[in-house]
């Protein structure tokens, strides 16, 4: 029985991948150079805040709803939306926290919480939803693939995204 | 030694619903560690100091387990250690993964402490208070597995020495004992109508069947009663209005002392450490009594 | 004052012309004590259920019941569950609660007395039952006899008028029976409660009763004091079921000197008797050795108690051996070991001179050791008992033809097709030796075979017993039973403190024991050497 467990444990260590904390944000840092392509990024929680709902120590962070301000980012050839986000977190340090498999052939994650705030947080259909130059998308954020220009925005809606 | 027990099964109850009900949904650690603290003493004075050492490496090793997955799934909080498949594993996690053992340890405590204090007789007074006939029940379903097992233990003798045990084949074996089986209940099955003709015969059915068993509730039970309601009353206020509230993430929350969370926790205190205070006086009295012949 | 008056009373089972009671009358006083006999099967049962209104079966019935003057049925039910008290066979289902306790205050429970009379209730019982010491234990935890002391006492506990007994003691030793009878004859002499019994063990009733009645196939032949009810039964063939005293003077007393107990038989033959002495039978035996026990010690739990503490004993192939020993002594520990059910740690089991550990899987039960439980019931798992045997024939590869010979012999044909548990007493305890005989085993153990089985019966079980052994099976019989064992045993064997103290031929082993012995030995003491049965002393009595 003992042994089954070690095994186990041995095996899950094996495939999990681990870094240290500065390791983590040291990563991804491009430079924005002239032919390179771009993309827009920003993170927004307005809606949470009239809410009500947010615990004080939650409201400290979220600094007034603007998480990230509208900044430019390089864009790598064939990027999804979550390969930035994620590359944007890194180099920004903001809290993400996800569920799913990247890089698997179905690309099925699914952002659950930036910057603390939790979908749920703010009642049952609260959450984080992306919009692709002002529209939501059809597809998740693992497979929606990036164009140069392209504008994208986080913002935490409170009624699955349909106050948006 | 056993003045707690003598306390009137109702208190009783009522007593470990509140202490295990404040443990389970109040999420404050130092609440939870008060809990923990309780139950161990209790659990130490009931069992004399016997087998703890065993157990204690039985719940350290639970503690270990159950702090130690939280952090594996949640990945919120604001101070990360370090990352995991590029989720962070926070301090706040681990923090609040160790609440979580220290709750389900401490529950676990007290229901020991719970079956030890809480035998079936009483139970079964608690049963008639309600029902006379639901409480026969009961303690017919008491006698009832005894019987069943020892039935069974002599079935399977008598069919191993018949000899229809010596088939190879495993699915044969399990079949047959499944015919054993079905023997002993076919049994147990004629033997409760022997046993419904003997209640009959004792005229059962009868109106107004009564119950035997009482206890007094004394002044003392009254005072263990209303001393376990309001102070549970006051912990549901203080955590709710924020005394004692406690949050985790994204930051843990600071342990303050005021006068309202103090309060809050020295009379938790006292409730948890209810049983063993009882005891360690009364047996300090007993002493005084025995010392002076 | 009249407690039960039973007017003409007939009654058959419904779909069934065959009358269980035929035009019974009798009548009952206060404070009487009587006994009920008969062969099994005559119903004296269903009497005695008829005047307990509560467990009467339904069926064809003419005649009329009458308690203290009215018309039993019309009572209500209240009354005749506390006032008439029926105790029933089976210590083991009779009990309804978890503890001791809980099953006193059952009845008085049921009447809706306060809890503060229940309580007073059970302070007098148990203080002059004397059962104040294990008032609170799981009744689990009792023996059968204690079993049967609470269920008297709960009876008693309503305060009853009469107490109705059916077979009490049947399922008991002999040192549990006596103390039930002792606390019967309590009851009736000292409280005053009429007290109705049936038995089959009849050497200590009928020295208590002040009348019996004499159940035959349905119909009442006698209804008169115990010793001239004796004269009636000695008439006809209940008369095996009577105490040894009255079957060994039967014969020559008249109603007002037959003796009744070992008392009255003993007076009569030292003042009438010569001294003689009975040959004895050795029942030489001069074959191999089959079972051989060499200084087995065990124990159940490694830090328990040892049960068997170097027991020594060897059997003989055709040997009839009975083993006797008081409750726990081990008796059935000791035939666990020799099947193989369990291991003695110490010490070497041999059979056929090979190691008990040397007959692997299985092989022990196909053809060598066959064991009868003292349970007959848990023998059987089928719908009928043909199907068990069946069972049998396949799992042990044996003819079919093999069920229609062992039936024969055991006289059990008739009952092939019936439901094992609609079968009772002697029957099925023939039935479950049926069912253990089809593996043709060559060594049969059984664990009290006699247990709640009538005279006839016994003497039936005596015959077949011999005849398996004449055919060169060995038989180990543990028994409480000193009479079946004088009659049927070829070599007694008694086993205290774990071990086998002696083993000797039943003339031998009774007469040397002074106390642990047969009824027909303590009346021929140092009278008649040897006899040990009734037919030894009758054959042997020499009037001076």
């Amino acid at each position: 029985m003992l042994f089954f467990i070690i095994l186990l444990s041995a095996v899950l260590i094996m495939g999990t991948e681990f870094q240290s904390v500065e390791e983590y944000y040291l990563t991804h840092a491009d430079e924005i150079t002239e032919d390179s392509d771009r993309v827009y990024f920003s993170i927004n929680c307005e809606k949470a805040l009239s809410s009500g709902k947010l615990s004080d120590a939650q409201l400290k962070e979220l600094n007034n709803g603007e998480i990230l301000k509208q900044k430019e980012y390089v864009l790598i050839e064939d990027e999804t939306v979550f390969d930035v986000l994620k590359r944007v977190c890194r180099f920004e340090k903001i809290h993400m926290e996800y569920q799913g498999a990247d890089k698997n052939i179905y690309n099925s994650v699914y952002v659950q919480g930036l910057n603390y705030l939790y979908e749920f947080d703010c009642g049952e259909l609260s959450g984080w939803v992306f919009l692709v130059n002002g529209k939501q998308t059809d597809l998740s954020c693992g497979k929606y693939k990036l164009k140069d220009g392209d504008k994208v925005e986080w913002v935490y809606s409170l009624e699955a995204g349909k106050d948006l | 030694m056993n003045r707690f027990l003598k306390t009137h099964p109702f208190t009783m109850l009522v007593y470990f619903l509140a202490v295990i009900g404040v443990s389970m949904f109040c999420n404050n650690p130092v609440l939870q560690l008060i809990s923990l603290l309780g139950a161990t003493a209790y659990a130490v004075w009931l069992s004399k100091g016997r087998g703890f050492l065993s157990q204690l490496l039985y719940f350290i090793t639970l503690f270990a387990l159950v702090a130690v997955t939280n952090p594996l799934f949640v990945h919120n909080g604001k101070t990360p250690l370090f990352f995991m498949n590029g989720n962070p594993v926070t301090l706040e996690a681990i923090i609040c993964g160790a609440s979580i053992a220290l709750m389900i340890i401490a529950t676990v405590l007290w229901f020991s402490c719970m079956t030890r204090v809480m035998t079936s007789d009483k139970f079964y007074f608690l049963f008639a208070k309600i029902s006379p006939k639901l409480a026969l029940v009961f303690s017919m379903a008491l006698n009832f597995v005894p019987r069943l097992k020892k039935s069974y233990k002599e079935t399977e003798k008598a069919h191993k020495t018949l000899g229809i045990y010596s088939t190879e084949s495993y699915f044969e074996r399990l079949f047959l004992k499944l015919k054993t089986m079905s023997s002993t209940v076919a049994q147990s099955a004629e033997n409760s109508i022997e046993t419904s003709a003997s209640m009959n015969a004792r005229g059962y059915g009868e109106k107004g069947r009564t119950s035997f068993e009482t206890v007094k509730f004394t002044f003392y039970d009254l005072v263990l009663l209303c001393f376990t309601v309001a102070v549970t009353i006051m912990e549901i206020i203080f955590m709710i209005n924020g005394a004692t509230a406690f949050e985790f993430y994204p930051t843990v929350t600071k342990i303050t002392l005021e006068v309202s969370s103090v309060t809050a926790y020295a009379g938790y205190f006292v409730l948890c450490f209810l049983p063993v205070i009882i005891e360690i006086t009364e047996s300090l009295r007993w002493k005084y009594f025995v010392s002076k012949i | 004052m009249e407690i039960f008056r039973v007017e003409n009373l007939s009654f058959a089972y419904p779909d069934s012309k065959q009358k269980v009671l035929d035009n019974v009358s009798f009548c009952v006083n206060d404070g009487e004590f009587v006994t009920l006999c008969g062969k099994s099967g005559s119903s004296k049962t269903t009497l005695l259920k008829m005047l307990k209104p509560q467990l009467t079966p339904k069926g064809d019935k003419t005649g009329g019941i009458f308690y203290k003057g009215e018309n039993l049925y019309d009572i209500e039910n209240a009354v005749t569950a506390a006032k008439i008290g029926y105790v029933m066979q089976n210590p083991e289902t009779q009990i309804v609660c978890d503890t001791v306790k809980k099953e006193l205050a059952f009845g008085l429970e049921n009447m809706g007395k306060s809890p503060f009379e229940i309580k007073r209730r059970i302070a007098e019982i148990s203080a002059f039952f004397g059962i104040e010491e294990w008032v609170n234990k799981n009744t689990n935890q009792l023996s059968g006899g204690e079993k049967q002391l609470v269920s008297l006492a709960s009876i008693i506990a309503m305060n009853p008028d009469v107490i109705i007994l059916d077979e009490p003691t049947s399922q008991l030793d002999p040192v549990a029976t006596d103390s039930f009878f002792n606390l019967l004859e309590k009851i009736n002499r000292q409280l005053g409660i009429t007290v109705i019994l049936s038995e089959h063990n009849l050497e200590r009733c009928f020295s208590m009763s002040d009348r019996v009645l004499f159940l035959d196939d349905g119909r009442l032949a006698c209804d008169d004091t115990p010793r001239k009810a004796c004269v009636e039964i000695l008439k006809s063939d209940m008369k095996v079921a009577l105490p040894s005293a009255t079957r060994i003077f039967g014969e020559e007393f008249s109603a007002e000197s037959l003796p009744l107990n070992i008392r009255e038989g003993r007076k009569i033959i030292l003042d009438g008797y010569n001294k003689s002495t009975c040959e004895i039978d050795n029942h030489r035996n001069d074959n191999d050795d089959v079972i051989n026990l060499e200084d087995v010690w065990f124990r159940y739990e490694k830090n328990g108690e040892d049960v068997l503490r170097g027991v020594n004993l060897s059997v003989k192939k055709s040997e009839i051996l009975a083993i006797h020993g008081s409750n726990g002594s081990g008796k059935t520990t000791l035939l666990n070991v020799i099947s193989k059910l369990r291991k003695a740690y110490h010490g070497d089991v041999k059979l056929y001179n090979r190691a008990i550990a040397d007959y692997k899987g299985n092989s022990l039960y196909r053809g060598i050791i066959g064991f009868l439980p003292q349970n007959p019931k848990t023998v059987f798992s089928n719908k009928t008992v043909r199907e068990d045997f069946l069972e049998s024939c396949k799992a042990h590869s044996k003819d079919e033809n093999i069920i229609d010979e062992i039936s024969e012999k055991l006289g059990i044909s008739h009952l092939l097709d019936r439901h094992p548990f609609d079968i009772s007493g002697g029957e099925i305890q023939k039935c479950a030796l049926g069912r253990v005989l089809i593996s043709q085993p060559e060594i049969i153990l059984l664990d009290e075979p006699t247990k709640g089985l009538d005279a006839f019966y016994k003497s039936e079980l005596s015959e077949i017993f011999e005849k398996l052994s004449q055919e060169g099976k060995t038989l180990v019989i543990v028994t409480h039973d000193v009479e079946f064992s004088a009659t049927t045993a070829h070599s007694c064997a008694m086993l205290f403190d774990g071990e086998i103290i002696c083993k000797e031929p039943p003339q031998v082993f009774f007469s040397e024991n002074y106390f642990y012995t047969t009824s027909s030995a303590i009346i021929a003491k140092d009278v008649i050497k040897n006899a040990v049965t009734v037919s030894q002393v009758t054959e042997n009595l020499k009037k001076i």
